[in-house]
């Protein structure tokens, strides 16, 4: 289609699921579920086959530098100020980057929209969650599409919310409506970040650059970005960094990195095409896309880039050692995608933006393959625990299949779609030059290990699911089938993308063009990333290629030689090392750890406040009102007690200093006298005080 | 100067005492029919001579003075001009309200109606000589008329205990501080040989007199001070207060704490921007120098407000607690007072006449409550709003107008001191009075709550008469309009200063 | 040729007091449909308002102008201009609302209402007063109906509740008396030569004289003000009757309480006091903006500690009006001070829905302890639905109205206050946290057999809470209907303050 025509289309991208979410949401219950169905599927499949033209359209341009549609909605925001004006756009903007995310959102979207069909059937709030599934939608394509940075955080915000809504989906279980709590709360606390560098970064420019730089969207900020430089640094740190660092600390929240990983894996309470959709294939990628569309920024600052990096190999290690003790499927994929999204952050940390995005692609093909097959085995055994399963490959062999192709990948075999990506993400980091000299080659070795901790744990998972005897009782075992075809269906053509997916970004060394990082090549500058490729031999890259599928290797054969040839060894380890087992099973106790540390202080911060504002202040606004009622009580009851004993004491005193008194009768009378002469006295020491 | 000329003066000076010769009249008239015609049966027709004479009375009042110093009569004892034509109308008609409320109540026996409609209008006019003398003899001889009548006007029900410990009190209070301020007239006297406060004002404000005579200044200004702020109620001389308005019957209460209370205010005015200060320029007074009396009564004020405010908290009496409200009212009107501007002087008149609804308003609901079983103890008015609810929302209108909130007169009186004190800079009395607002909040509403918002505990069905709803209403209705239409009083007030 | 709609619309409701207030008693079932009949025509003068106002206009449009009081050169002067046309706007809303939500108040049915409609006029004649003197009188005169609508129709502590919210308002109310008449001594109207108690003569710096020209006067001025606006606000430590008020209140006052009376504290800042003192406007500027932070901080951990769903409701109220007050102590930029008007009217909106939400619940529960009710969604799924919304909305979520103008707030300010504006973003987590807590203690888990019975939401909660649904989600993604409103007369409003050297 005609970039130019295809403009005024862009729109309807994401505006189709927000329709269906409205319709569905407000009406579902009365519509029938066919027209359920046919609302949510149809709306994403427009989206994705307008997703599809709108790619189309942008190749069609010659000029890789001109692939860029901006569509002007309407103004959001716009405040006029002395100088300059304060100009907020409801704009998409669709190039290569944001693109690339679209289809990846709205085809694996679809695919898992019918997969929904299937897995939810006999649900009775479908209505209700094909209408948070299509908002979810539309939310991701807001955060994609935007043109600024502040219609991206509505989508931002907008997929937690759904996030939140899809996870406590089954609400009468207090723990699901606890797990989406967690994950809104996580993910606010990543936003006080975001939205604090949203700030930062805005003023910093207006400061600079003396007008303000009003719309915020992606390019004014690019074009002004590099006055940043210039701002004065706070504590020692420069402005571009602590930008950065904020908008980074609300990528670990959506992304969940350390710190703030700790809700994803309490997220699978929500169903498992939810887990597929939102906590594995796109939700959870938005901080990687944040970052890559921010690119300019992050430039800016090599401290910044380190820290990314480092946060990124570090939680890829650390989920992954986690994800080996894990008894529950959904625990350990999740744990997976914690640790693959930390190659991603490895990734765009080391500059390699396109690789970044690569893997989020190969990715959210593989592990959405892994969660819907997973859902399925769930479907079919009714349970979660890997414990409870094992032998299902005989009764369900397409599942075995297409599970076997996304394991292939996420392993890091070649040719499967994860090792190109994963690969590409490697070398860069073995490459990269970064804040602290060797840091590249230690972070390299971390996501090395991090690389056969993976093969490893998703080979005990496949041996202990698909093959030796069933588990999980004879009763159980009767029922075991493979899922409908509504399911199936997704998983062969979501397989058929994880094996073939990794063309897209072959290497250097192959001499044949990098498609995905060429494609992204305008909108992530030309440092690093695959561009950089030529400058090293192709024998250290082919070296390292190898030492990657080595690990894997070893990562698969110990996992093989550990749950399948001596079955009895892992129970054994696990009580010859006991208390590691402990630590590792129990995730490390940073839940334990965060509720101590936070939570707790912020509730009993909450109820000191609650009990000060009662028995402080309230306390103090009472007590001056019992001290009025007090002092009325003083001197209005006791007025003439007081001002009677007073002029007693007077007649009394006078008395004794035996003064004429004695001629008047004692009585009220003489009392009376008094008081009009202590009246006098008082009005004399008035004249004299005045 | 012979005797023809006299007597020819003295006739002329009819045509401006008018109001006098009315109430002399009324006396005579209340006077004879009492003798003729029996106690018991008659009270409707004494109202109705007593209205009669009152009306007569306003009329006379009416006839305005030109622009100018007024006119002298009964040689040169007395002043005709605004300041004292308004003060006459404004103790005529709280007399004729005061008969009114005592004609509905039921504390007023049949057989002491008739005499006390004599005292009121006895008093009363005590109060309207009082307000035109200009003259120290005359101007003591007034104010003597007008409390010894009120002395028994308190005692009139001398059957019971309370009333005559209560008239005791107010005789005693009242002979000790008369005396101080007769004692403070002599020295005037000795100090400028006249009587005639104008030229004495003239003389104790002349260059002559500066810098000299501190001592007797303080005195005199000191003993002045003891026979006025014992008439108006005010610290230090204010605790006879509380005691009498509780003895006196509901009516007489409201009376004393509206007319001679006015008519304390009329005089110390009088005497202290006459006497103590001469005018400066076109708005304002200057004090003399000797004393700083503007200062002292600004500290009297703050103390009598706040002490009013703050004893009346704690009172379930309702008359008491009116008692102390009208203390602590007598300290806002001081505030004026302290003003020595014209504006403050406005001030005080304006918000006399606001008082004088407001005031009486209330009182009309409580004697109209007294009535029948009810009683002067909060809780009678417990629940109340559901038996007597016109009455309830008229005495919420009255005690809201007390507080001093808009739409009602009381505010805008509040307004009127409030912009005197604040263009005088006095700004901590301004805060003062302020906080006393909000304290006196706390009774007034405590006094609303109990009537629209607690259980009844007491029940009694109170007789409301229509004279009562009348009477009520003709309070009320004032109290309303002023608070939203003022320009008409502020223009006449403005006119007498 | 003058309009009258401004008097329209201020003193129809009253039309409608007296004829509920002189109705005789056997024509009791007219009462609520005649106090309904009398805020629809407000209702429409508004939209003319809306519809006919000039939006590039900073200054006073619909003006009424009347002298009124010669003696203090007092007038009947009417007028709006941006800040105040939202205000108009959601008190006409909201007092229609509130009156069908009414609908359920079967004591003293003439009181109440003839009480709420005359609320109503001081309401709006607050908002559209142009003279000081004017604004005093509507100001005060919500005092009095608040105060029997609270003791009256409240609950069990209503006594303490009332008494307490009319000592704290006068106290306000008295101290604003004080500053008022020191503005009209220290100005003086160019064209008469009289003092003045005329807005945009008091705004004129020019028009000063006296004692308004010294320093002590007007720092003083200012902070009397500033205590009278604070309490209403209210700001801490000055808030503590709002939740007693707020608790005791019926469900159409805490409406109007929270979503219009709050307003005029903010609304008199803006209109009294920045104008007038701009320089102690600067001077104060960060104070106030401390007392901002304190109270976003300390009503969103208040709010968290609270178990009954009401009081919750009202500190966070307070917390959301900390934003306001944020974001209009800003002066170097327009942005916060946009952001703080639109929050204005957000909150209003937000909080009405919010209280009316725990209005149904204790009607049919007749509880509000958070921690007794469970599983709510299962029965009453709309009922849940309406508070998923409104609770977001209070958390200030994206796409919904409250963020855009919190967002405002915070980006606004962060230009003068760093420190203080990363504090109070904070707060999106706390109150993150404490609407997400309720939500899931009310309404999710399982069934609680208890409440199983609580019937589904009336069509008539309905109809009250849908519009200002569709408000809250309309102006989340298209808020220039209101920041096309205010926008010039703010940049004036700033352009005062900080012109003034």
């Amino acid at each position: 289609m005609d970039p130019t025509t295809f403009k005024d289309y862009l729109f309807l991208i994401p505006l189709l699921p927000f329709a269906g979410a409205a319709i569905n949401g407000i009406l579902g219950r009365r519509l029938g579920l066919r027209a359920v169905h046919l609302i949510a599927l149809g709306s994403v499949l427009g989206s994705f086959v307008l997703s599809v033209a709108g790619f189309l359209a942008l190749v069609s341009i010659k000029s890789p530098e001109a692939r860029r549609v901006v569509s002007v909605l309407y103004q959001w925001i716009l405040i006029a100020g002395q100088t300059g004006s304060f100009h907020i756009n409801v704009a998409f903007l669709l190039d290569p980057l944001s693109s690339v995310m679209c289809l990846v959102v709205t085809g694996v979207g679809f695919f898992i929209h019918v997969y929904s069909v299937g897995y939810m059937h006999g649900d009775p709030g479908r209505a209700r969650y094909f209408a948070y599934l299509n908002l979810f939608t539309f939310s991701m394509l807001v955060l994609v599409l935007a043109d600024n940075l502040l219609l991206m955080f509505v989508g931002w915000e907008g997929v937690g919310l759904c996030s939140y809504l899809l996870i406590g989906f089954w609400f009468s279980e207090l723990d699901n409506a606890r797990a989406g709590m967690k994950a809104f709360i996580a993910n606010r606390v990543g936003d006080f970040g975001f939205f604090v560098g949203l700030m930062l970064l805005f003023w910093t420019l207006y400061v600079s650059s003396g007008q303000a730089v009003g719309s915020l969207s992606y390019g004014e900020l690019k074009g002004a970005a590099p006055l940043l430089l210039d701002a004065e640094p706070i504590l020692g740190l420069s402005v571009p960094t602590i930008i950065c660092l904020a908008l980074f600390m609300g990528a670990t929240g959506k992304s969940a990195q350390i710190p703030l990983y700790v809700w994803l894996p309490d997220a699978m309470a929500g169903p498992t095409p939810v887990s597929a959709l939102i906590h594995a294939a796109t939700m959870v990628t938005a901080g990687v896309f944040m970052i890559v569309r921010l690119n300019f920024l992050y430039l800016l600052s090599p401290v910044a880039l380190s820290v990314v990096a480092t946060v990124g190999a570090l939680t890829a290690l650390y989920a992954a050692s986690i994800a080996i003790t894990q008894n529950d499927i959904k625990k350990v994929l999740a744990y997976s995608t914690i640790s693959q999204l930390g190659y991603m952050f490895l990734g765009v940390g080391v500059s390699a933006f396109a690789a970044g995005i690569f893997h989020l692609v190969t990715h959210a093909f593989f592990k959405a393959l892994l969660f819907l097959g997973a859902g399925s085995l769930i479907h079919a055994a009714h349970t979660n625990d890997i414990r409870k399963m094992g032998g299902l490959r005989a009764h369900m062999p397409a599942t075995f299949f297409t599970f076997m192709v996304a394991f292939l990948a996420i392993a890091g075999i070649p040719p499967f779609a994860g090792f190109f990506s994963k690969d590409e993400i490697l070398f860069s980091t073995f490459n990269a030059h970064l804040a602290a000299p060797g840091l590249g080659k230690l972070l390299w070795l971390v996501g090395l290990m991090g690389a056969g901790l993976t093969a490893f744990y998703m080979t005990r998972l496949v041996i202990v699911t698909f093959f030796g005897e069933f588990r999980g009782g004879e009763s159980a075992e009767e029922k075991l089938h493979e899922s409908p075809r509504t399911m199936t269906g997704p998983l062969v053509i979501l397989a058929v993308l994880s094996a073939v997916g990794g063309f897209i970004g072959l290497p250097a060394v192959t001499h044949l063009p990098n498609l995905i990082g060429g494609f992204l090549e305008p909108v992530v500058a030309l440092k690093g990333g695959a561009a950089s490729h030529g400058s090293h031999s192709a024998a250290l890259e082919l070296g390292l290629m190898a030492v990657s599928v080595a690990a894997a290797a070893a990562g698969i054969y110990l996992g093989w030689y550990l749950y399948h040839k001596r079955p009895e060894l892992p129970g054994a380890l696990r009580e010859r090392f006991k208390n590691l087992h402990a630590v590792v099973y129990n995730k490390y106790y940073v839940d334990e750890a965060y509720d101590r540390l936070f939570v707790r202080p912020v509730i009993a911060i909450s109820r000191g406040t609650g009990r000060f504002d009662l028995g402080v202040i309230d306390w103090v606004v009472n007590a001056l009102a019992r001290a009025t009622e007090r002092i009325s009580a003083g001197i209005g009851w006791e007025d003439l007690k007081v001002v009677d004993g007073l002029v007693n004491a007077i007649a009394d005193a006078v008395k004794y200093w035996g003064y004429h008194t004695r001629r008047l009768t004692t009585g009220k009378v003489n009392h009376y006298l008094y008081s009009v002469v202590l009246g006098l006295f008082v009005l004399y020491l008035l004249v004299l005080i005045t | 100067m012979d005797l023809v000329q006299i007597a020819r003066s003295n006739l002329e000076g009819f045509r401006y005492a008018g109001t006098e010769v009315a109430l002399c009249v009324l006396i005579v008239a209340l006077l004879l029919s009492g003798v003729i015609l029996p106690f018991r049966k008659n009270r409707r027709l004494f109202l109705i001579i007593s209205m009669l004479g009152l009306a007569l009375a306003m009329t006379a009042s009416l006839k305005q003075p030109g622009a100018g110093k007024g006119v002298r009569y009964f040689a040169d004892l007395f002043l005709w001009d605004s300041f004292s034509v308004f003060f006459k109308l404004f103790f005529v008609a709280a007399a004729a309200f005061t008969i009114l409320m005592a004609q509905m109540n039921r504390e007023v026996e049949d057989y002491e109606f008739n005499e006390c409609c004599l005292l009121v209008v006895s008093v009363t006019l005590g109060m309207v000589l009082l307000a035109s003398s200009v003259d120290l003899l005359m101007i003591y001889l007034a104010f003597e008329t007008m409390s010894l009548l009120s002395y028994l006007l308190v005692g009139i029900r001398f059957r019971e205990a309370r009333g005559g410990e209560a008239a005791l009190k107010y005789v005693l209070y009242g002979a000790f501080t008369s005396g101080v301020m007769l004692f403070g007239f002599s020295l005037v006297y000795g100090l400028a040989g006249t009587t005639d406060i104008m030229e004495i004002g003239r003389i104790l404000n002349s260059a002559h007199m500066a810098g000299q005579n501190r001592a007797l200044f303080v005195l005199m200004v000191l003993f002045f001070l003891a026979g006025l702020l014992f008439k108006t109620a005010s610290f230090p001389f204010h605790i006879w207060c509380p005691d009498v308005y509780e003895g006196a019957p509901t009516p007489v209460t409201a009376f004393l704490s509206v007319g001679p209370k006015a008519a304390g205010f009329a005089v110390f005015i009088r005497l202290f921007y006459t006497l103590f200060a001469r005018e400066v320029g076109d708005q304002g007074f200057a004090a003399i120098e000797q004393v700083d009396w503007p200062a002292i009564v600004a500290v009297i004020s703050a103390i009598t407000m706040s002490l009013g405010n703050l004893s009346a908290i704690h009172q379930d009496n309702v008359k008491r607690l009116l008692a102390y409200s009208s203390i602590a009212h007598a300290g806002y009107l001081l505030m004026g007072i302290a003003c020595l501007d014209k504006l403050g002087l406005e001030a005080v008149a304006f918000y006399l006449v606001v008082y004088l609804f407001m005031n009486l308003g209330a009182f009309a609901v409580v004697t109209a409550v007294n009535n029948g079983e009810g009683g002067e103890d909060i809780r009678f008015y417990r629940g109340l709003s559901a038996r007597a609810p016109m009455a309830c929302v008229a005495m919420a209108v009255f005690l809201f107008s007390l507080i001093g909130i808009p739409p009602f007169a009381g505010f805008v009186g509040k307004v009127f001191l409030f912009s005197a004190v604040i263009l005088k800079k006095y700004y901590w009395l301004a805060i003062v009075a302020a906080i006393n607002t909000v304290i006196s909040l706390y009774y007034y509403v405590r006094l609303i709550k109990a009537m629209f918002i607690d259980q009844a505990e007491v029940s009694f069905e109170p007789r409301v008469s229509g004279v009562s709803y009348a009477v009520i209403g003709a309070l009320a209705l004032p109290t309303l309009v002023l608070g939203v239409y003022w320009q008409p009083l502020a223009a006449f007030i403005e006119s007498i200063f | 040729m003058q309009s009258h709609i401004l008097s329209w619309i201020i003193f129809f409701p009253l039309i409608g007091a007296a004829i509920i207030c002189f109705l005789p008693k056997r024509l009791e079932s007219w009462m609520k449909p005649i106090a309904l009949a009398s805020t629809v025509p407000q209702l429409y003068w508004a939209y003319k308002l809306y519809v006919n106002f000039e939006r590039a206009n900073p200054s006073f449009q619909f003006v009424e102008h009347t002298s009124w009081i010669l003696r203090f050169n007092i007038d009947y002067y009417l007028g709006v201009d941006g800040v105040s046309m939202p205000m108009v706007l959601l008190t006409a809303l909201l007092s229609f609302i509130c009156i069908l939500a009414s609908w359920n108040i079967d004591k003293y049915i003439r009181g109440y209402f003839s009480l709420f409609l005359l609320l109503d006029t001081a309401m709006m004649g607050v908002f559209c007063a142009l003279d000081f003197f004017l604004f005093y009188i509507f100001w005060e005169l919500m005092l009095l109906p608040m105060y029997f609508l609270i003791g009256v129709w409240g609950g069990p502590k209503k006594e303490y509740a009332a008494i307490k919210f009319f000592l704290f308002t006068l106290v306000g109310s008295v101290f604003m008396l004080i500053a008022m008449l020191a503005f009209y001594f220290g100005s003086v109207e160019p064209a008469t030569g009289l003092h003045s108690f005329d807005f945009t003569i008091l705004a004129n710096q020019a028009a000063h004289i006296g004692i308004l020209k010294d320093p002590v006067v007007r720092w003083g001025c200012y902070l009397l003000l500033l205590i009278g606006f604070a309490i209403k606000i209210p700001l801490v430590p000055f808030h503590t009757w709002l939740p007693d008020a707020h608790v005791e209140a019926p469900t159409a006052i805490s409406v109007i309480l929270a979503g219009v009376l709050l307003k005029m504290g903010t609304y008199g800042l803006i209109r009294i006091s920045y104008p007038v003192l701009p320089d102690m406007a600067r001077a104060f500027a960060p104070v106030v903006a401390a007392f901002g932070l304190v109270s976003i901080i300390y009503g969103a951990f208040c709010a968290m500690a609270q178990k009954d769903l009401k009081k919750l409701i009202a500190y966070s109220s307070i917390s959301h009006m900390g934003f306001v007050v944020l974001g209009m102590s800003v002066f170097s930029n327009t942005i916060g001070i946009n952001g703080a008007i639109l929050q204005m009217f957000n909150h209003g909106i937000i909080t009405a829905m919010l209280f009316l939400l725990v209005g149904v619940i204790y009607d049919r529960a007749h509880t509000r302890d958070i921690d007794g009710f469970g599983g709510l969604a299962h029965n009453m799924p709309v009922f849940a639905g309406y508070t998923g919304l409104a609770f977001m909305a209070g958390l200030g979520l994206p796409g919904l109205s409250s963020f855009i103008s919190e967002a405002l707030c915070l980006i606004g300010a962060f230009q003068t206050y760093k420190v203080m504006t990363v504090l109070a973003t904070t707060s999106i987590i706390i109150t993150a946290g404490y609407f997400l807590w309720t939500m899931q203690r009310i309404f999710l888990g399982p069934m609680n057999e208890r409440w199983e019975d609580l019937p589904e939401i009336s069509l008539r909660e309905a109809a009250c809470l849908t519009p200002l649904a569709i408000i809250v989600v309309v102006l989340g993604f298209y808020p220039m209907p209101i920041l096309d409103m205010i926008g010039a007369t703010l940049r004036n409003t700033v352009h005062l303050v900080v012109a003034m050297r």
